[in-house]
């Protein structure tokens, strides 16, 4: 083992929750996991280690439970306010405890949802949100930027990791929820899912943290980082429908060019649908003979307002739940629709160059060991 | 029975945790504005959890010890609800000194501490009660009937799957210590899920256990046991991850799924039906000849079930109720908890490498 003491902190999710184990199980270094609540604790209390409990956005109290510790790892997730706030919170915190390096794990999406042809580790970010509601690649954007600022005047090292698609046991949106969708026939590819996945899966990805955290030249560096094997949505998606005994070739797939009027569509039939929830609610509320009045008082300007927060992205889940027949289209999901029409493999040459990186773990062996976890919660072995 | 000048039975929280704040706090709330009970002494090392429970009972006696509280007040019942490891000696110093108790699941956390209680109980001639209070469940109660009846025949195979991602508010890190906790998802959750099979099913002939601690409790745990009785099954439990919260008995003429804490519906079938029963639970009241006279009532919903489990315990105190969950009966789940930590084996996680699965075997002392 090192002698390195390492924090990390957002310990109990997915990426941060594998880390703290993949490093006791590798023997590598001295593991403390900071988690915001008691709670957190449920997974991580596997193992015999030193817990600390810490808001990951109150610098004063982390700075007391990061003392020690030679490098942090910033794996927290949350809300804007959490992305921005926590990368500020911890590096000022590392900067008092002296830690040496600081990891902050941020997003390709940094790049946009679909990275233009060309995209590589110095290249712009994209400020713009692909779709209302998702700000997600643009808060961590912002979150780089803080980074960048405090750095250039402070001690504490920072190397940044830009992953992509991150997959494996306990991947909630890449694995359990396919896994859902397949059985519940929501899911779909766009384009026969030969869209490209750019995905790592998230041995690789802790691998490569290690190596941010312990290469003397990655200092103040960023680094795009994937498994660099060319997979597609539908390679993917073929890993979930194997593990839960679907056929993938059941799974429907949407023609990218079609999306506009099939989009169209959905929203014509939201819209509709809106109108017959509003008439369902004014039922329950008003006598029967009051409906035909209501409806011809209601100004057309309400309507309109209304039918317009029918469209908006969060009616999205509704859409998905109702119970009319006459919804006939499956309900799409923006960030999925607009990552499947990927077609630029993101480059890892510098990672491969500066860290050492190469992938541990082919494909084919990640897919496998994630199916055997997927049949595990599933209760399918 | 003792009771204050109002006629109520004085009762205890010790120790005000997460379960005291949203049960038994609530529970007894209720009960005292029905003047069953009062809540008359709170006790937990912690002021601020005292504070808080004290906001429902302001005219409770806060105290940071049993000791200081025996010492000022002796109540009629204490509620036992601290960390898992101070069950036993909370519960015998009670009935030590005349007070019954109802003890929080599970029991304790080894078959000696619980053999302790019970000795204590019946030496002192005071009741001993255990919080299992899922056997209130109108859906749960269904199935024994179902069982002991053998309304569909003998029972075959069971398979349960239990979990979620843990969110119970936790105000400690006692939970996740082995010394303070006992284990992990087994005698947390599990110790629920494994009374519940017991007193449906009887007693265990064998089992494999299996689960995922490594130096620490486990988040993940697979129990495949044999019922004397014959039957046979699975149960998987989780605090890591969500499953399908779906415990499903097959009989021999047909089946039942129980939808984890869904106390008034079950799911049954036959299986040369091509129908199936997606059931709603009523409590029959009365009957007649004439469907027409057929007089229901909903059942208890869950929070009922933890203000019935608190009624039955003090009716049986009264004499009035016989005690559903005496330690006598709660026993058998620690007993069997004990006996799968005894010959745990660690969990098939095939998703890690080798070199990794090496190491947990090491970490994991099996």
């Amino acid at each position: 083992m090192s002698n390195l003491t390492i924090a990390i902190i957002g310990a109990n999710g997915f990426i941060g929750g594998r880390l703290a184990e993949w490093l006791v199980l590798q023997n590598l270094a001295t593991v403390r996991p900071i988690v915001r609540s008691y709670k957190g604790l449920a997974r991580l209390a596997r193992f015999n280690l030193d817990f600390r409990i810490s808001d990951a956005t109150d610098s004063s109290m982390l700075e007391k439970q990061i003392k020690g510790c030679d490098v942090i790892f910033h794996c927290v997730v949350g809300d804007r306010n959490t992305i921005l706030k926590s990368a500020e919170a911890i590096y000022k915190a590392s900067s008092k405890a002296n830690v040496k390096r600081m990891v902050y794990i941020s997003t390709a999406v940094v790049h946009g949802l679909n990275p233009v042809p060309g995209t590589n580790d110095e290249s712009d970010f994209w400020y713009r949100k692909p779709f209302s509601g998702y700000d997600y690649g643009v808060n961590k954007a912002k979150a780089e930027n803080i980074l960048r600022r405090l750095r250039q005047n402070g001690k504490v090292e920072i190397v940044t990791l830009r992953p992509f698609i991150v997959f494996g046991p306990r991947s909630q949106l890449w694995m359990a929820k396919i896994a859902t969708d397949m059985l519940s026939g929501e899911a779909y590819l766009i384009d026969k899912g030969e869209g490209i996945c750019n995905t790592i899966y998230v041995d690789n990805l802790v691998y490569a943290l290690w190596l941010a955290a312990t290469v003397k030249e990655a200092a103040n560096q960023d680094f795009l980082i994937t498994d660099g094997e060319k997979i597609t949505w539908k390679n993917l998606y073929t890993c979930v429908a194997e593990a839960v005994g679907v056929d993938i070739e059941t799974i429907p797939s949407l023609d990218s060019s079609q999306l506009k009027g099939y989009m169209a569509n959905i929203n014509r039939m939201k819209k509709s649908l809106f109108k017959k929830q509003l008439v369902h609610a004014a039922k329950l509320i008003f006598p029967p003979d009051w409906i035909p009045v209501i409806r011809r008082v209601l100004p057309a300007s309400v309507i309109q307002k209304l039918e317009r927060a029918g469209i908006s992205y969060e009616m999205q889940t509704t859409l998905n739940k109702s119970q009319d027949n006459s919804i006939n289209l499956m309900p799409i999901n923006m960030e999925i629709t607009t990552l499947q029409q990927c077609k630029y493999m993101l480059p890892i040459d510098k990672a491969k160059r500066v860290l050492g990186y190469t992938a541990q773990v082919d494909f084919q062996l990640a897919a496998e060991r994630t199916a055997e976890w997927l049949r595990f919660v599933m209760g399918l072995n | 029975m003792i009771k204050n000048e109002k006629n109520r039975l004085r009762v205890a929280i010790v120790g005000c945790g997460a379960v005291s704040e949203i049960f038994y706090a609530v529970a007894l709330s209720q009960l005292a504005k029905k003047g069953i009970a009062e809540t008359i002494a709170l006790v937990d090392p912690n002021p601020d959890r005292t504070s808080k429970i004290g906001i429902i009972f302001p005219t409770a006696k806060q105290y940071r010890d049993l000791g200081a509280m025996l010492a000022d007040n002796t109540p009629d019942l204490a509620v036992i609800a601290t960390p898992h490891r101070f069950h036993a000696d909370l519960t015998v110093a009670c009935l030590e000194q005349g007070i019954h108790v109802l003890c929080e699941k599970p029991m304790a956390t080894t078959t000696a501490e619980c053999e302790q209680m019970i000795e204590a109980s019946e030496k002192n001639r005071r009741l001993l009660a255990v919080g299992h209070f899922r056997r209130f469940f109108a859906s749960c109660q269904f199935i024994k009937e179902a069982i002991d009846k053998k309304y569909f025949g003998e029972v075959i195979k069971f398979h349960i799957l239990e979990g979620e991602k843990y969110s119970w508010p936790a105000q400690s890190v006692s939970f996740f210590k082995k010394e303070q906790a006992g284990g992990g998802v087994l005698i947390d959750t599990g110790a629920h899920t494994i009374d519940l099979l017991l007193w449906w099913l009887g007693d265990v002939f064998s089992f494999e256990y299996q689960d995922d601690a490594m130096g620490g409790v486990e988040s993940n745990c697979l129990i495949h046991i044999n019922m004397k009785d014959g039957a046979t099954g699975i149960v998987q439990l989780s605090r890591d991850w969500p499953l399908q919260n779906k415990y499903k008995i097959e009989f021999e003429k047909g089946w039942i799924t129980y939808a984890c804490d869904v106390v008034d519906r079950v799911k049954c079938g036959f299986y040369n039906s091509s129908y199936l029963l997606n059931a709603e639970l009523e409590v029959f009241l009365k009957t007649s000849n004439n469907i027409s006279y057929q007089i229901t009532e909903k059942v208890p919903s869950f929070s009922d079930c933890f203000s019935n489990q608190l009624k039955n315990v003090i009716n049986s105190i009264s004499g009035k109720e016989v005690l559903k969950v005496p330690g006598t009966e709660a026993i058998k789940a620690v007993h069997f908890i004990e006996d799968c930590y005894k010959n745990r084996k660690l969990l098939n996680m095939n998703w890690l490498n080798d070199k990794e699965l090496k190491r947990a075997i090491e970490l994991a002392h099996v």
